[in-house]
């Protein structure tokens, strides 16, 4: 790591101005609200060559309906509409630089087999986000895309955390979006040894992923006038390469994300409430995950709570961070920390881990680490706080 | 401040490798055509800019590169001939804090597109290979990079066509500003198959431009005392409305951020395709128009985020080798048809040889 003294650090508070998710499981409050009753959104797979695949089941956007998977351009739609909320919400001032920072996996990759499939012609740059953004939005300057796998929603924030400090922004849209593609679904239909009825994360017996469509919007600013009770401010995010593995996670690539992200945030692991842990339900995610938390929070006493939402929206790719950066601030706003959807019994290396069970757990969470990690080794680790 | 010391620079074109082979086919203004990739694939009637030698197993070695795509084995050969030229060694003491940026325009689209068509004509589709997955995802090079010479800080890719070498290398001067890194190996890379041809075919409407590859990165670190050459200012920015006048106030805050003046820009490179809306750009904020234009188009084809990383590694060659001047700087600048735009300016560094040619 660099010597600290050639960074330019942090000065100014970073704050959640506004946001916005859509999820299988609905907007932020219907979103919270099932993860809280321990209700998932998983449902069966409506893709439209469904009966070709291995997989079964998946969660699909709510309120889309049985057409869902038949909605075009889907992904940029959904982030349409949560930017549009998001930005609703958080006052920005006109004539703000207000660029946007989106991260995806696989953008709207989910046309291009369409065009494939059905002859569905379009013009090439209906595949980037810009032009759906900037039609439902036109004060956004500019889209940024990080194509950063499953982490891609954590390195946005970090850098649009970045432009705001140094002065490059008045105020940043962080978002997010994916949905399946057929690709995907068959390749995670290649390691399914048996029918996943739903995503389990951390659970002794989980069959592994599914995989959620979704999208998310958080409208930062470097601005804690705007500090209200309830509110979020954004800490900092860790950011490493495993350099070791196109798929398989590895435990110091993990860890170093976190002690950056400890670094930057000027926490420690011994402040940190709740954990909202990337958890994917599969083999190579969950018992690593889980070790690696065990190995941080070791000797910081009972430890953290550890929940994550998986379960309960499936594993929304680009979006994952984004969404439990969202339901983590929830949890702080409204003093409640959801189960985790779908965890029966939690697989050995689960074991000492405060993870959430069958019921939420009222507490009132100050400090939150969000892990997200991505194909390629890509690993992004928040750590937000609470306006009290 | 987003200046950035160039420690080293590698590059594979489809004038060959290294950035001499280049700037010698960039100078005689020869368009670098190669014949037909493989005579079963059906391609556009438009010029083929392809490095026809580039042997993978040549330069990379037999071991682990049976499933690289092409555009990840152009970002390596150049990723690695850059690590050299800069002479990193990495190890255990220094690679937490080297990172990787690669901007592109959707990764390998033959590797997605042949992976969804798998997917979809198969009668069975869960038979695709898994172990072709990770090409199909667009961080597939830039977590390539990593895992081949073990660097493990932050690793981003950054989509954005034409502009997205500017966006990857501003994105590199945050990361390094920010202590994300110490060292960030950064550049572009794009690869010619039938899928880029016949993208290139349908975006051109026609014209005579054929698509094209190559792969330009850059050894990067914070702008020091002993730099020879520099990326001195890096700036982007957005105008769907009138793209030239936002990618001129880009070129001006480029200037300003340097602490130079219009009239210092001796060369002016476009990483556009078209650079019609470039010319537009520069008749607005250099009021000069005395300062000399490389055509790289015509030698490397259109592609794509390539253009301007190949660009810049055109720029920093001619500082390196003494036909740019103390004092003398270079442009590059670049847009998007939706109306990205960005702008680097290229200079010597205080550690240049004052003696020198």
């Amino acid at each position: 790591m660099s010597e600290p003294c050639l960074w330019e650090r942090a000065t100014v508070p970073i704050l959640v101005a506004g946001s916005a998710v859509r999820t299988a499981l609905g907007d932020t409050t219907a979103t919270f609200d099932a993860l809280v009753a321990d209700r998932s959104g998983v449902g069966p797979l409506r893709h439209a060559d469904a009966d070709h695949h291995r997989v079964k089941a998946g969660y699909h956007l709510a309120g889309a309906g049985a057409g869902t998977a038949e909605r075009r351009f889907l992904a940029g739609a959904a982030l349409a509409l949560c930017v549009t909320e998001a930005l609703a919400d958080a006052g920005v001032p006109a004539g703000a630089r207000l660029p946007a920072v989106i991260g995806t996996g696989l953008r709207e990759l989910c046309e291009v087999e369409r065009w494939g499939r059905d002859g569905a012609v379009f013009a090439a740059e209906r595949l980037h986000f810009g032009p759906a953004l900037l039609a439902a939005v036109d004060r956004i300057n500019g889209v940024l895309t990080v194509c950063n796998a499953c982490s891609a929603g954590g390195y946005a924030l970090a850098l649009a955390q970045d432009m705001l400090e140094l002065g490059d922004a008045d105020a940043v849209v962080v978002g997010a979006a994916d949905t399946m593609t057929c690709s995907m679904l068959a390749m995670i239909g290649r390691f399914t040894e048996r029918p996943v009825d739903q995503l389990r994360p951390f659970d002794a017996d989980s069959a592994g992923v599914l995989l959620g469509e979704g999208a998310a919007a958080l409208v930062l600013v470097p601005d804690d006038t705007l500090a209200r009770p309830g509110a979020v401010r954004v800490l900092g995010t860790g950011l490493s390469c495993d350099a070791f593995h196109e798929t398989a996670p590895d435990a110091g690539g993990i860890g170093r994300a976190m002690t950056d992200a400890f670094a930057r945030a000027g926490r420690t692991p011994r402040q940190v409430d709740l954990v909202l842990a990337h958890g994917t339900g599969t083999a190579l995610n969950d018992p690593l995950e889980a070790a690696v938390l065990r190995e941080v929070f070791g000797d910081t006493g009972a430890g953290p709570l550890v929940t994550a939402i998986k379960g309960g929206i499936g594993h929304t790719s680009g979006v994952a961070a984004l969404h439990s950066v969202a339901v983590a601030a929830e949890s702080m706003r409204r003093g409640l920390v959801p189960p985790v959807v779908g965890l029966r019994e939690p697989l050995p290396d689960g074991k000492g881990l405060r993870l959430v069970r069958g019921a939420p757990v009222a507490a009132r969470p100050d400090v939150a680490m969000v892990n997200a990690f991505g194909f390629g080794g890509v690993n992004a680790v928040t750590v937000l706080e609470a306006v009290r | 401040m987003t200046s950035l010391s160039i420690a080293g620079c590698g590059v594979v074109s489809p004038a060959g490798l290294g950035a001499d082979a280049l700037a010698a086919a960039v100078g005689r203004g020869e368009p670098a055509v190669a014949a037909s990739p493989a005579s079963e694939d059906l391609l556009p009637a438009t010029p083929v800019h392809r490095y026809a030698g580039f042997d993978v197993k040549a330069l990379l070695g037999r071991k682990g590169t049976i499933f690289l795509d092409r555009v990840t084995a152009l970002a390596l050969v150049a990723a690695d001939a850059a690590i050299e030229s800069g002479e990193l060694s990495v190890d255990d003491s220094n690679r937490d804090g080297i990172g990787v940026v690669l901007g592109t325009t959707v990764g390998s689209l033959k590797s997605t597109m042949d992976y969804s068509a798998d997917t979809l004509t198969q009668d069975r589709p869960y038979l695709v290979n898994p172990a072709l997955f990770p090409n199909s995802v667009m961080n597939c090079a830039a977590s390539q990079i990593a895992i081949r010479r073990g660097l493990k800080g932050m690793n981003a890719t950054i989509a954005g066509g034409p502009v997205a070498v500017v966006q990857a290398l501003r994105y590199t001067a945050n990361a390094l500003r920010r202590g994300y890194a110490d060292v960030v190996i950064a550049g572009a890379a794009e690869e010619f198959t039938p899928n880029t041809a016949w993208a290139a075919a349908l975006r051109h409407q026609g014209r005579a431009v054929g698509a094209g590859e190559g792969a330009a990165m850059f050894v990067l670190r914070r702008a020091g005392d002993h730099d020879r050459v520099r990326m001195l200012a890096i700036s982007t920015g957005f105008g769907a409305d009138d793209p030239a006048a936002a990618l001129a106030g880009c070129v001006l805050r480029a200037l300003d951020d340097a602490g130079a003046a219009p009239a210092d820009v001796t060369v002016a490179a476009s990483g556009s395709p078209d650079d019609t809306v470039d010319t537009a750009a520069l008749a607005v904020a250099l009021p000069r128009s005395d300062f000399e234009r490389v055509d790289m188009t015509a030698t490397v084809g259109d592609a794509q985020a390539a253009i301007g990383a190949l660009q810049l590694a055109n720029l920093v060659f001619a500082y390196t080798t003494g036909r740019m001047r103390a004092g003398e700087l270079s442009l590059l600048t670049a847009c998007t048809p939706e109306g990205d735009v960005g702008a680097v300016l290229v200079g010597e560094g205080d550690g240049a040889d004052p003696g020198r040619g």
